[in-house]
């Protein structure tokens, strides 16, 4: 029981932290949250539902499809509701009144187009495999499996490219890099698409377990949001790391005290977390050393 | 939704426009149909004004209520509860008589106003056990409560299935943690300790703490009291612990399209209480055939309940009378009938629940039928 | 010895909310040539070199480089367009690598196969940064990040280059080093504006200069004539690099 408890914990981790991971990555370049970045996850999961379900399109289509539209509703909440702002040097208060403005625009969006009522998305697979012992669903090792891949493409993308140079460069001093020639714009759109586009990613990945409906966005913002403050906010496996605790937190205080603390348990966590360590569990890296 | 919506309004302003109290010598006798004909639970209520206004026409035309004819008044209460209780204060003065089809929170808001007016109303869509065990004298109920549908099935788990270990999954809205309670103290009557109880959000979405639970007590069958979606996902989860074998125990609200499509081979087999229209009865079937050529959709059990509703108040005021004095005996006239209408034979107790067979059905190649 | 005007400043005034702090400044730098803008601590040098670069908006007036205006562009377009800064306080990205720093410079270069070679040029102007590729850029010495942040301006192979008080903070014996490379730097033909408060640095390596004195141009002249003038008694803060060296 206890593995197997783990192992629901490590799946439902690993989806916070994916959602965690679109919060940083727009973090990082222009430091501030965005609350709408869960409507990107609700986003996700309605258009693969209706890709996948409606349109019969193939997986692997359905997936890229909608990450891309995703990212490109991203591209337009930077453009429409941020760019003006970002660029005039707004107060972080007025970036958080705007990124809930938006985040109540884009569910109201996702309403009109599909309602209140949930889909069913087919799953890749939701009969058990028994792995010494432990029960696993092809399902659960996909989840696994692509957050580990967009972890690690992430990666690869900021510390290989040209592009996530930049976009570090930019997350580091805006102001110069824009003098080395690194368009702030463009960066600005680069991050609202990989952060929209990774958010919808996390929808695609749960949308088949947990039925895709306008309302799992607002269920998931909260976990996601303590993920990225316990994971420090700006550092990716930071965020990983958060989006586990979290996870596991809340299956272990469910199965061993009662779901009625999953909450509670998880949210006592990020308190004592922040209180030993204020930046976040990998957070204090960067601090330390300047 | 949206289409329902209009055909409701339409209905309301025919209903309205209805000239027959103008042709009568005598003032028409009036009674109040109050519910939600454009919010969300609008296909529910106006399918029960539908059924009303079928009976009203048989009535009318049968001579009314000892030569008065009968007028039906739609309230749209929008399923808010404020707005139910705003209705419910104005309906003392203007109706002899109220059927409710409104879901359960307008419902809960309504009756305590309504039981002060003194006036006799049925409720035909809310399930909550509050409607009948709040001390309300009028009220009375032409649907399945929750108490009934519970004691049901558990009793169909422990006496049919024979099962002893059971889980207790409820949402912790009203709805589930009252289901929760009654499902307890069923089972306490019965002796049988439940292995797991466990409740969930709404908004939950990862059910697995809840089901290793399940797994690791070896539970044979579970009752899950909740919203639909939620009931779905616990089913698809189950299925990813491979506790396919647990038998799956529900309500009335289970028996839907809705959860068969979301939920797939994963809610295969599934048992629950059943508010089942039996169509092979010739009230029914003369029922339909009205109901349906009159208003193009299909009969179900909501438009047979607001069908009995009107049909159980004429009776009950033909032998108690129209003047709103007459209210008290009118209640006494409901509580003391026995009645055989499109839902079957009924008889309402001294708390005013209607008391009727209430089915069991499962749920088999994508498809509800009854089993008992 | 000088060739077409490659910058040209035509009464250019600009400052931070109400404040001007650089009134109605006009200049040229030609190409080829080392200009000086000398001036004492809050003269308005800083701000003249944002304000070329794009970092703040120009209220009034023009800014001609290469012969189009560049006023009013994003500081990304006016980098495109051949003006490298190596600014007040180095501005090194401190967590990226001295790689990445350099890299980053090379961010425009269209034809990336011309990438290392660029890179090699930097390295023999600034040799050590080669050791420290991969080291982190806040965890340089002063005089290191000096290095990278003119190595990094030199990754964008300008037409131009600003550079913002390089002496800043640095010991005297380390000054002496960046200027012999800055030299280097020059007399493979690089046109540059120097800001700086070391006068007797800045009039070594300049061909002109101009005075700055509260946000306006008080005097112009040859390294030479500036160099007869009394500079330090009312101008200068007591103190500054210049005068210690
Ligand atoms: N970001 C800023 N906001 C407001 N005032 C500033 C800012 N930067 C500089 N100033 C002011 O503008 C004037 C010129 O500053 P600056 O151009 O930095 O001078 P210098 O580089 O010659 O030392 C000074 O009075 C300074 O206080
Ligand atoms: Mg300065």
């Amino acid at each position: 029981m206890f593995l197997q408890v783990i192992l629901s914990g490590i799946v439902v981790g690993g989806i916070y932290a994916l959602v965690a991971l679109g919060f940083v990555v727009v973090y990082r370049s222009v430091t501030m949250f965005n609350f709408a970045q869960t409507e990107y996850y609700t986003l996700g999961g309605m258009l693969f539902a209706t890709f996948l379900a409606r349109y019969q399109l193939p997986l692997v289509l359905a997936v890229l499809l909608t990450m891309v539209v995703a990212a490109l509703v991203g591209i337009l909440s930077e453009r429409l509701a941020f760019r003006r702002l970002l660029l005039l040097g707004a107060r972080p208060a007025n970036l958080i009144i705007v990124s809930l403005a938006l985040a109540v625009v884009l569910r109201s969006v996702i309403l009109l187009i599909w309602g209140t009522d949930a889909r069913q998305v087919p799953t890749l697979g939701n009969n058990p495999i028994e792995i010494a012992g432990l029960l696993v669903t092809p399902q659960q090792i996909f989840i696994l499996g692509s957050t580990l891949l967009v972890v690690a493409l992430l990666h690869l993308f900021m510390h290989r490219t040209r592009l996530g140079l930049a976009l570090r460069a930019t997350a580091s001093n805006r102001t110069m890099a824009g003098l080395m020639g690194v368009p702030l714009t463009s960066m600005l759109a680069l991050s609202f698409a990989l952060s929209a586009g990774i958010g919808a990613l996390g929808g695609i990945l749960v949308a088949p377990i947990l039925l895709a409906q306008y309302s799992m966005g607002q269920a998931i913002l909260v976990k996601a949001f303590a993920a990225a403050i316990l994971g420090g906010l700006s550092n990716v496996q930071g965020v990983i790391v958060g989006g586990l605790i979290i996870g596991l937190a809340e299956n272990l205080a469910g199965a061993y005290l009662s779901s009625a603390y999953k909450d509670v348990v998880a949210f006592a966590v990020l308190l004592g977390v922040l209180a030993l360590r204020p930046s976040g569990i990998l957070g204090g890296r960067t601090e330390e050393k300047v | 939704m949206s289409t329902k919506a209009l055909w409701a309004s339409a209905f309301l302003a025919a209903a309205m426009l209805s000239p027959a109290a103008a042709q009568s010598q005598q003032p028409p006798v009036l009674i109040g149909v109050v519910g939600d004909f454009s919010g969300p639970v609008a296909p529910y209520s106006t399918a029960a004004l539908q059924g009303a206004q079928v009976a009203l026409d048989e009535l009318n035309a049968a001579g009314g209520i000892n030569g008065q004819r009968i007028q039906l008044r739609p309230y749209d209460d929008r399923n808010d509860p404020v707005e139910g209780a705003t209705i419910a204060k104005r309906l003392g003065d203007e109706v002899l008589s109220v059927i409710v089809t409104s879901g359960s929170s307008p419902a809960l808001s309504m009756g305590p106003v309504l039981n002060r007016a003194g006036l006799p109303f049925i409720t035909t869509l809310s399930s909550n056990p509050a409607v009948t065990e709040s001390g309300w004298k009028y009220a009375n109920r032409l649907h399945l409560s929750d108490r009934h549908q519970i004691e049901r099935i558990i009793q169909h788990a422990l006496d049919t299935d024979k099962l002893t270990k059971i889980a207790i999954l409820y949402d912790t809205s009203d709805l589930g943690v009252g289901g929760r309670n009654i499902a307890l103290k069923t089972l306490e009557k019965r002796s049988v300790k439940p292995l797991v109880v466990e409740g969930w959000k709404q908004t939950d979405a990862d059910f697995s703490s809840q089901l290793i639970k399940l797994k690791s007590a070896g539970v044979e069958g579970v009752i899950i009291w909740g919203a639909v979606e939620g009931a779905v996902r616990i089913a698809q989860q189950m299925r990813a612990l491979a506790l396919d074998k647990v038998q799956i125990y529900g309500g009335g609200g289970l028996v839907s399209q809705k959860f068969i499509d979301l939920g797939g081979s994963a809610v295969e087999g599934t048992i629950a209480t059943w508010a089942y229209l039996d169509t092979s009865t010739p009230i029914v079937t003369a029922l339909e055939k009205t109901f349906e050529s009159r208003f193009k959709s299909k009969l179900d059990i909501f438009g047979a309940q607001g069908y009995d509703a009107l049909r159980i108040l004429a009776q009950a005021i033909s032998t108690a009378g129209t003047k709103p004095s007459d209210r008290p005996k009118i209640l006494e006239a409901i509580r003391s009938m026995k009645y055989q209408g499109a839902v079957g034979e009924i008889t309402f107790g001294p708390d005013g629940e209607n008391i009727r067979k209430i089915y069991i059905a499962r749920l088999k190649a994508g498809k509800f039928s009854v089993l008992d | 010895m000088t060739g077409e005007v490659l910058l040209s400043l035509r009464g250019l005034t600009a400052g931070y909310g109400p404040i001007a702090a650089v009134r109605n400044v006009s200049l040229e730098v030609r190409a080829g040539e080392v200009v000086t803008i000398l001036g004492a601590n809050g003269a308005g040098k800083s701000t003249t070199i944002k304000a070329i670069a794009g970092v703040i908006r120009a209220w009034s007036g023009e800014v001609y480089f290469a012969g189009q205006r560049i006023n009013g562009r994003a500081s990304a377009d006016i980098a495109k367009a051949g003006i490298a800064v190596v600014p007040e306080g180095r501005q090194i990205f401190s967590d990226l690598t001295v790689e990445e720093n350099l890299m980053i410079g090379a961010y425009r270069i269209r034809d990336r196969a011309t990438v290392p070679r660029v890179l090699d040029e930097v390295f023999d102007i600034f040799p050590l940064l080669r050791e420290r590729l991969r080291q982190r850029g806040g965890t340089l010495s002063g005089g290191e990040q000096q290095m990278l942040a003119l190595g990094r301006a030199l990754m964008l192979q300008p037409k131009l280059l600003l550079l913002d008080e390089p002496s800043m903070g640095l010991a005297p014996r380390i000054v002496e080093q960046m200027y012999v490379s800055l030299q280097k730097i020059v007399d493979k033909g690089m046109t540059a504006l120097l800001v700086e408060q070391s006068v007797t640095m800045a009039l070594r390596i300049c061909t002109r200069g101009y005075v700055m004195v509260n946000g306006e141009i008080v005097r112009a002249g040859t390294a030479a004539e500036l160099a007869e003038t009394d500079l330090s008694g009312s101008y200068f803060a007591a103190g500054d690099a210049g005068a210690a060296a």
